[in-house]
C-alpha cells in the first residue's frame, strides 16, 4: 500500500519540477533577453523592452501552458477512472475535438466578438455534446475496442466539420488556422487568453475535487459503488460537466492538444497505487509539467514559423500509445 | 531627358517594329496585368480581364473593369476570345503559358518587379506593345510628381516602422511595402536584418527591433480569426503606447502599380503627422 508519505515525496517533486520548469520557460524564447534586466524592468524599474516580451509574452504563456496541461492531465484522470477504462482520455473520447469545434464556430462566425466568454463557452457547449455522443455510442461500461472505435468515429466527424467550417468561414485567414486547432498551439498567448481559459478550467476543477472518493467506490465495479452510497447518474453528469468545462475552457484557447491526458495518468498511476482519488492531483501536475516542456521543445525547434504543440505531445504521445497497446496484449486483455 | 526618350525611341522601334500594329483585343489573365492593361490601353483594346479586377477589395481599376467581359484564367476562355495579345506575369499557370505558346498567341509577360524602377519598365513596354507609349509616359510622369512630393530624410533622422500582419508577417527587402516605407522616409528594421521577402518573424522579434510606428494591411473584408487576433496582442499595444496598428489597405501592395506612389504619400503622412 501507497503511504502518505510517498503521496507527498512524489507530489513535491513533480512541484519541484513544474518551479524548475516555469523558470526555464521564461528563460527561453524565439529571442535571447538579458533575463536580469528583464526581471529589473518588470517588477522594480521603468517598462522596457526585456519586461514587456516577460511579462506579456512569456509569463502568460508559461501559465496558460501549465493550466491547460493539468486540465488535460486532470480530465485523462478521471475520465479513465468514470469509464474504467485505461484509453478513455479527452483527446480519445472526442472532449478535445468537439471543444475545438465548439471554439471554431465561435470564433470565425462572429460570436466571439459578442462578449469574451462566448469563445469558451463554445469549447465547452463543444466538448459536453461530443463527450456524451461517444458515451451513448460506446454505452456505460463499454469495452476498450467498442469506446476507441466511437472515439474514432466522432474525432473524425467532429474533426472534419472543424475543417469545413474554416473553410466556409469569412476571414480570409481561417483555413490557414486548421493545423493549429487539430494540433494545438501556445503561440503569441496573452493575457486575454489566460482570463478566457481561467474561469472555467477553476470551476472545472473545483467540481471534480470533491468526487475522488467516489472514483475510488467506482473501482469495485458499478454495483458495488452504488450499494456503498455512490450515487452513480448524478457523479456521471457532474464529472461530464466538469470536463466539458476544464478541457472546452482550456482547449478554445490552445487548440485541441492530444496525448497529455493519455499518457500522464498511465505514467503515474503505478507510482500512486492505482488509486483514482490519489491520482487526480499528480495527474493535473505531470499533464502541466508535460505541455510545458513540449512547448519549450517547440520553442527551441529550429523552423520557420513555430511548429505546433500538438505535433511534440503526439511525437512523444504516440509511441507511448503502442506501448499501451502491446502490454494491454501480452497481459492478455 | 530628351536624348534619353529619343535612344528609348529607337530601341522601341528595333524590338517593336512598326509595321506591327497594335493589338485589338487583348486578354489579361491576372489582377496585377488587368490594372496595367486598363490604365494603357483604349477600352476598346481590351477584350477581357480577370474577374479579380471587380473585386473591390483588391482591384484598383473596378469602374474601368466593369464594362469589359471576365475571364477566370481558363485556357477555353481566353481563347474563345481570339486574343491577339495576352498580357501574363510571372505567376501565371506555365500550363496556360504552354498551350498559348503551341497555339500560337502572342503574350506579354510583365515583369512585376518590387520597385519603382520596375514598375516604371513595367508600364513602358506594356504601354508601347499597346500602341499608348504617351499615355504610358502621362502615367509615369503622374507616379513621378507624386513621388517628388515626399523629400528625402537623413538617415539618422529616420524613425523605424514596420510592417506586421496578421499570422506574424513582416516585409524586408524586396518587397513594395520596403520600398513604399524607404520613399516615405522611413527606416525598416527588418530589411536593416538581411530579412529578405514577407516572412513571418516571432513577436518577440518583432518587439525587439522596437519600431516607432507598425502598419499593417488587412486582406479582403475580415472576419474574426487568430491570425487578426494576434494583432491586438496587449505586448503590441504596451510596445506602441497604445497608439493603434495604421492600416494601409491590401490593395496598395497586392500588385506593382502606379498607385504605389499613393501608398507612400499615406506612410509619408503618418511620419510627418507623428512629429
Amino acid at each position: 500500500m501507497i503511504t502518505a508519505m510517498t503521496q507527498h515525496r512524489l507530489l513535491f517533486t513533480l512541484g519541484g519540477l513544474i518551479v524548475l520548469t516555469a523558470l526555464l520557460s521564461l528563460l527561453i524564447g524565439s529571442q535571447a533577453i538579458p533575463l536580469m534586466d528583464a526581471l529589473h524592468e518588470s517588477f522594480v524599474g521603468e517598462a522596457g523592452i526585456y519586461g514587456l516580451i516577460l511579462t506579456e509574452l512569456r509569463i502568460p504563456r508559461t501559465l496558460v501552458a501549465l493550466l491547460a496541461g493539468a486540465t488535460l492531465g486532470l480530465c485523462g484522470a478521471v475520465m479513465q477512472s468514470l469509464l474504467r477504462n485505461p484509453l478513455a482520455s479527452p483527446g480519445l473520447v472526442g472532449s478535445a475535438s468537439g471543444a475545438a469545434l465548439g471554439a471554431v464556430i465561435t470564433l470565425y462566425f462572429g460570436l466571439a466578438t459578442l462578449f469574451t466568454y462566448a469563445l469558451p463557452l463554445g469549447g465547452i457547449i463543444g466538448a459536453l455534446l461530443a463527450t456524451l455522443t461517444v458515451y451513448l455510442l460506446a454505452g456505460r461500461d463499454a469495452g476498450t475496442l467498442t469506446l476507441i472505435l466511437a472515439g474514432v468515429a466522432v474525432n473524425a466527424f467532429t474533426l472534419a466539420l472543424v475543417s469545413l467550417l474554416l473553410n466556409l468561414a469569412p476571414s480570409p485567414y481561417a483555413v490557414q488556422e486548421i493545423a493549429l486547432w487539430m494540433l494545438g498551439s501556445l503561440a503569441n498567448i496573452s493575457r486575454n487568453e489566460l482570463w478566457i481559459l481561467l474561469p472555467g478550467t477553476l470551476a472545472g476543477w473545483m467540481m471534480i475535487g470533491r468526487q475522488g472518493r467516489s472514483l475510488d467506490l467506482l473501482t469495485f465495479g458499478e454495483e458495488t459503488a452504488s450499494s456503498m452510497g455512490a450515487e452513480l447518474p448524478r457523479l456521471r453528469r457532474r464529472l461530464f460537466l466538469a470536463v466539458a468545462l476544464a478541457v472546452g475552457s482550456a482547449i478554445s484557447v490552445t487548440g485541441a492538444i492530444g496525448f497529455i491526458g493519455l499518457v500522464v495518468p498511465h505514467l503515474l498511476r503505478p507510482l500512486v497505487g492505482y488509486q483514482p482519488s490519489r491520482l487526480l492531483v499528480p495527474s493535473a501536475m505531470g499533464g502541466g509539467l508535460l505541455l510545458l516542456l513540449a512547448d519549450i521543445g517547440v520553442r527551441l525547434l529550429p523552423a520557420q514559423g513555430e511548429i505546433k504543440v500538438g505535433v511534440v505531445t503526439a511525437l512523444i504521445g504516440a509511441p507511448f500509445f503502442l506501448w499501451l497497446i502491446i502490454q494491454d496484449k501480452r497481459s492478455g486483455l | 531627358m530628351s536624348a534619353m526618350v529619343t535612344a528609348l525611341l529607337l530601341l522601341l522601334l528595333t524590338v517593336f517594329p512598326a509595321t506591327a500594329d497594335p493589338p485589338q483585343r487583348v486578354v489579361s489573365v491576372n489582377l496585377c496585368s488587368d490594372q496595367l492593361l486598363l490604365m494603357l490601353a483604349d477600352p476598346r483594346q481590351v477584350a477581357s480581364v480577370s474577374y479579380l479586377s471587380r473585386d473591390l477589395g483588391s482591384s484598383f481599376v473596378v469602374e474601368l473593369a466593369i464594362d469589359h467581359p471576365i475571364n477566370h484564367a481558363q485556357i477555353e476562355e481566353v481563347i474563345s476570345y481570339q486574343p491577339d495579345l495576352v498580357v501574363t506575369t510571372p505567376y501565371t499557370n506555365p500550363r496556360l503559358l504552354n498551350i498559348l505558346e503551341k497555339l500560337g498567341f502572342k503574350t506579354h509577360r510583365l515583369t512585376l518587379g518590387h520597385s519603382v524602377e520596375a514598375i516604371t519598365t513595367d508600364i513602358r513596354q506594356l504601354a508601347a506593345r499597346l500602341g499608348q507609349a504617351p499615355r504610358g509616359e502621362a502615367l509615369i510622369r503622374t507616379m513621378q510628381q507624386r513621388l517628388q512630393l515626399t523629400p528625402s530624410v537623413r538617415h539618422v533622422d529616420r524613425p523605424k516602422a514596420l510592417f506586421y500582419q496578421p499570422r506574424g508577417y513582416t516585409s524586408g527587402i524586396d518587397t513594395l511595402q520596403n520600398e513604399a516605407l524607404q520613399l516615405a522616409g522611413w527606416r525598416n528594421p527588418a530589411a536593416e536584418q538581411g530579412i529578405v521577402g514577407y516572412v513571418p518573424v516571432p513577436l518577440e522579434q518583432i518587439m525587439l527591433w522596437q519600431p516607432d510606428t507598425l502598419f499593417t494591411s488587412n486582406y479582403g473584408v475580415s472576419g474574426d480569426s487568430l491570425a487578426e487576433r494576434q494583432l491586438e496582442h496587449p505586448a503590441l499595444k504596451r510596445l506602441l503606447g497604445h497608439q493603434p496598428l495604421l492600416q494601409i489597405p491590401y490593395k496598395y501592395w497586392i500588385c506593382p502599380g502606379p498607385m504605389l506612389a499613393e501608398a507612400v504619400s499615406m506612410l509619408y503622412e503618418a511620419r510627418v503627422g507623428k512629429r
